[in-house]
Formats: structure tokens, C-alpha cells, sequence
């Protein structure tokens, strides 16, 4: 039997110049949401560890299956070819356990993942600026020293497959075929248990907190109490949850978008790229890491740096601005926007100066690991469950063991 | 003295102060977490934080989590996080 495809199918006949728009604006979507949502993967494990709270964890869970039935239908419903599900699946080893585990704790230690630094340092908040100066310099570290022995075990599969695409393909590894069955299976296969669990894990927290509530005899959930003014004169008022309010207030920019809003309005988004971006493209969410690692190339070309010709990993990589650093771009000009308008924008320096240090150091782990895994929590975790494969679980897995060992030395610091 | 959780946040001075101005989410969230681990029954812990998610989101999730009453005083760009740890 035949080889399934590994030659990229468009959707459509688009231009280019459509491709870019679509991708300028899905950078902005995210941004824009992510930053009114507060969406933080890292945040998500941080806070099953201190606080044994699922909610935001089963968001993820939500997001990760929604993506996962979102593309297995658009390929099942013939909108977009098989192929460019499969085709940017990587490779999968050592590496991409190892460098998830690293990219957690770094992440954890330094206040964001890939997507809540971006979009929080485009809020001004300077710890994340300091932690994406760190994942530049982490990305050099990664080149130099971890590169080629990483890409030798790559080459000669030890622990490690030796190539990407249909090979990974959950539908091919588990049916040997890429028909719309096996498609169509593997999707409700993934995805129906994965939003089972995060409704679940949703239920299950909400149902603590009222419990809690009872036992202490005191409306925890409607204990929130904003007052305004000098603490002393001030006149509280009560109001039923920090969260509350109506859709005015929402687009008003208010208050923030909640937790499972900003769950489907993002895989909606992650489902646009998708479908635009097929047989053009890496037709998934942004690709944050490695441009944040090519935004560091391009700062050291003025300084006659060239680090495409001299240095392992960069002469790899493109160096040519592509959809996916533009859409890195609109995630910045999207979070920057929603942020100013919303009055939160504020340049904003920990009180605490050594924070900048953790941060630096925590953004050169952040940027070693998601090199090391291929991908960030984004790029490879969140893609790799609309590709249908199985690095997402492994990225998972070492995430958040990564972010557990941070909450326990927070702990003890 | 008033057995009220939400009077005794608003009126009594707090037993501890955790300042994490300037820092996102997870740290205001963690920071608080380890710190009332290690205070008493009793004690109010206020959170500083210019951090809008934390107070929208995080820090009452957390005290949701616990049980434990919370109030919340805005002074200019600044928040005060109170939260009362009980048994």
C-alpha cells in the first residue's frame, strides 16, 4: 500500500496577500482575547498544585478537544485536505518530554507560558518583557549547546522517531489509513472525552467552592465585596462574583471575558487558521518560540551578527517573515489594543526587584525548553490536538511536571 | 469585636501585607497561597496587587478554593486583596 501524501493541498485558491490578512487577523483575535480572558496555560497547572482548583485546567481540556473535533470535521466534511492536518506533526522523543518539563518550570518561575508573556508584555507588564529577553537568549543557549547532539539522536532515531507527519497521525497509527473514517473516529476519540473531562473538572470545582461555602457558613460565592475610594471612607458594595456583569459591560471592556468564552471564541480561531492558512502554510496558532528566537537573529544582524551563517539551529530555521511571525506581531498590536482601551494598560515593575532576575533566568529555561520540545504550549501543545497526534500529551505531561516542581520551590523560597 | 467575616476585612487591620505590585499571573496567586499556608486561624492577609486578573479571577478562585472570606478595597490602580483565613 501507498505512502498517505506528504505534499500540502490548499482549501482554497487565495492569494497571498489573503493568507497574510487572515493570519494578521487571527493574531489579533488572540491577542485581543487572550488578554481580555486572562488566559494563562501556566496559570491553569499552577493552580491545580496550590489550590487543588481544576476550573481554568478544565478550560484547557475544553480548548484542547473542542480543537480536536473542530479540525477532524473540517477534514471529514472534505473542507480541508488530510495532509495538511498531518503534514507540520514533528518529530516526537526524549526532547520533547525533556523540553516541556524545562519550559514549565521556566514558565511557572517567570509569571507566563509562551502566550500570556506575549500578550502580557504587550500590557506592559516589564517581568515579561525581562522573561522574553531571557527566551531570545535561551534560544542561543539551545543552538550552541543542546542543538547538535539533539539533532543527531533525531537523525539516528534514538528515543526519538525519525520523521514527522502521517507517521504521527493518530488515525494512521491506530486504523494504518487517513480515510475519513479513521478521521472521523479518532477525532470523537480525542476530542469527546477531552471536553468531557474539562466540564467535568469545571463541575467538580465550582461544586467544591459551594461546599466550602456552606461549611463556613458564609456566601463564598458571593463574598466578594469591591469597594472604591480610600480604604478608610469607602462605601462597599456588594456584588455576587468578581466575575459578574452583562454582555454591555463585555463589550464594553468592563470586565474581562470569562474562562470558557474565551475557551471557544480561541478554538474558533486556532479553526479559522486551519482552514485559511491549508496547503499555504503552518496552517495552526502561532509559532511564538522559534519567532521569538528569530526576532533575536534579526536584533544582532545591525551589529554585523549573523547568526543564519554561523550558528547551528539558526542556519536551519527560516529567516524570512513569514504568516506565523506577522501573526506573532498581531498578537502583540491585538493584546496591546484591548489592553489600553480597557484602562489596564500600565507599564508596571515588580516591587520586588529580584523578581527580574527569576524572571530572566525562568525566560532562558522557557526558551531552552520550547526548543528543545520543537514547539511552545501553543505552537506544539494546543497545535498537536488539532493535528490529531500525540506529542500534545507528551508536551502535557512534562508541562506539568515542570510546573509542580516550580510550586514546590516557590514554596520553600 | 464583630464575628462577621466581610466586617472584620473591612474594619480590622491586617495581620500580615503581601505586596506583589507590578507582578502577573500565577505569582500574586502562588505568593498568596504560600503565604497564608503559613499563617494562623484568625489572621487577615492583604494582598497589594495592580493586577486586574488576579482580583477578577485568580485570588477569589483561590479563596473559593479554601473557603475562605475575602473583600476587595481599590485605591487608585492599586488593589487591596483581604482575605480572612478561618478553620
Amino acid at each position: 500500500m501507498a505512502n498517505p501524501s506528504m505534499i500540502l493541498q490548499p482549501a482554497f485558491r487565495e492569494g497571498w496577500i489573503e493568507i497574510y490578512a487572515v493570519f494578521a487577523l487571527s493574531g489579533f483575535i488572540l491577542g485581543w482575547v487572550a488578554q481580555r480572558g486572562n488566559y494563562c496555560f501556566v496559570n491553569a497547572m499552577t493552580s491545580i498544585f496550590t489550590t487543588r482548583s481544576l476550573e481554568r485546567f478544565g478550560a484547557v481540556m475544553i480548548l484542547f478537544g473542542v480543537t480536536a473535533l473542530g479540525t477532524g470535521t473540517l477534514v471529514v466534511a472534505g473542507l480541508v485536505p488530510v495532509q495538511d492536518q498531518y503534514f507540520f506533526n514533528y518529530f516526537a522523543g526524549w526532547y520533547t518530554l525533556v523540553g516541556s518539563f524545562v519550559f514549565g518550570f521556566g514558565a511557572a518561575i517567570a509569571g507566563g507560558c509562551n502566550l500570556s508573556m506575549l500578550y502580557r508584555a504587550s500590557s506592559g507588564y516589564v517581568q515579561n518583557w525581562v522573561e522574553l529577553l531571557g527566551m531570545m537568549i535561551g534560544t542561543y543557549v539551545f543552538a550552541v549547546t543542546i542543538w547538535p547532539f539533539q539533532s543527531y539522536t533525531m537523525e539516528k532515531g534514538i528515543l526519538s522517531t525519525t520523521t514527522g507527519g502521517y507517521v504521527e497521525y493518530l488515525p494512521y497509527l491506530l486504523f494504518h489509513s487517513t480515510s475519513t473514517y479513521a478521521v472521523l473516529v479518532t477525532s470523537l476519540l480525542l476530542g469527546i472525552p477531552l471536553v468531557a473531562l474539562g466540564i467535568y473538572l469545571e463541575q467538580r470545582t465550582r461544586k467544591g467552592w459551594r461546599s466550602k461555602a456552606s461549611n463556613v457558613n458564609f456566601p463564598i460565592l458571593g463574598a466578594g465585596v469591591k469597594a472604591t475610594g480610600g480604604a478608610q471612607t469607602v462605601k462597599p458594595t456588594l456584588i455576587t462574583s468578581p466575575e459578574g456583569g452583562g454582555i454591555k459591560d463585555l463589550l464594553l471592556l468592563r470586565r474581562p471575558y470569562g474562562t470558557n468564552l474565551s475557551t471557544v471564541i480561541l478554538a474558533l480561531d486556532m479553526l479559522l487558521v486551519f482552514l485559511a492558512g491549508a496547503g499555504y502554510t503552518f496552517n495552526y496558532l502561532v509559532i511564538t518560540s522559534s519567532d521569538g528566537g528569530r526576532f533575536f537573529e534579526y536584533a544582532l544582524i545591525p551589529l554585523g551578527v549573523n547568526l543564519f551563517l554561523t550558528t547551528p539551529w539558526f542556519r536551519d530555521s527560516l529567516t524570512i517573515v513569514d504568516p506565523s511571525t506577522l501573526m506573532v506581531v498581531m498578537l502583540c498590536v491585538g493584546a496591546f489594543i484591548a489592553s489600553y482601551l480597557s484602562g489596564d494598560f500600565k507599564v508596571r515593575i515588580p516591587k520586588d526587584r529580584r523578581r527580574l532576575v527569576v524572571g530572566f533566568l525562568g525566560g532562558i529555561l522557557v526558551g531552552v525548553g520550547v526548543r528543545m520540545a520543537l514547539g511552545c504550549n501553543i505552537g506544539l501543545m494546543w497545535t498537536n490536538f488539532g493535528q490529531l497526534g500525540y506529542d500534545g500529551f507528551i508536551f502535557l505531561l512534562g508541562m506539568l511536571s515542570g510546573v509542580y516542581l516550580a510550586v514546590k520551590v516557590q514554596e520553600r523560597w | 469585636m464583630t464575628n462577621d467575616p466581610l466586617e472584620q476585612l473591612k474594619l480590622r487591620e491586617p495581620d500580615e501585607r503581601l505586596d506583589v505590585t507590578g507582578e502577573s499571573c500565577p505569582i500574586p496567586e502562588m505568593m498568596t497561597s504560600k503565604r497564608l499556608k503559613r499563617m494562623k486561624v484568625g489572621q487577615v492577609l492583604e494582598v497589594v496587587t495592580d493586577h486586574q486578573p488576579a482580583v477578577d479571577l485568580t485570588l477569589p478562585s483561590l479563596c473559593k478554593n479554601l473557603g475562605y472570606p475575602f473583600l476587595i478595597l481599590k485605591e487608585g490602580d492599586v488593589y487591596r486583596f483581604r482575605v480572612l483565613k478561618v478553620a
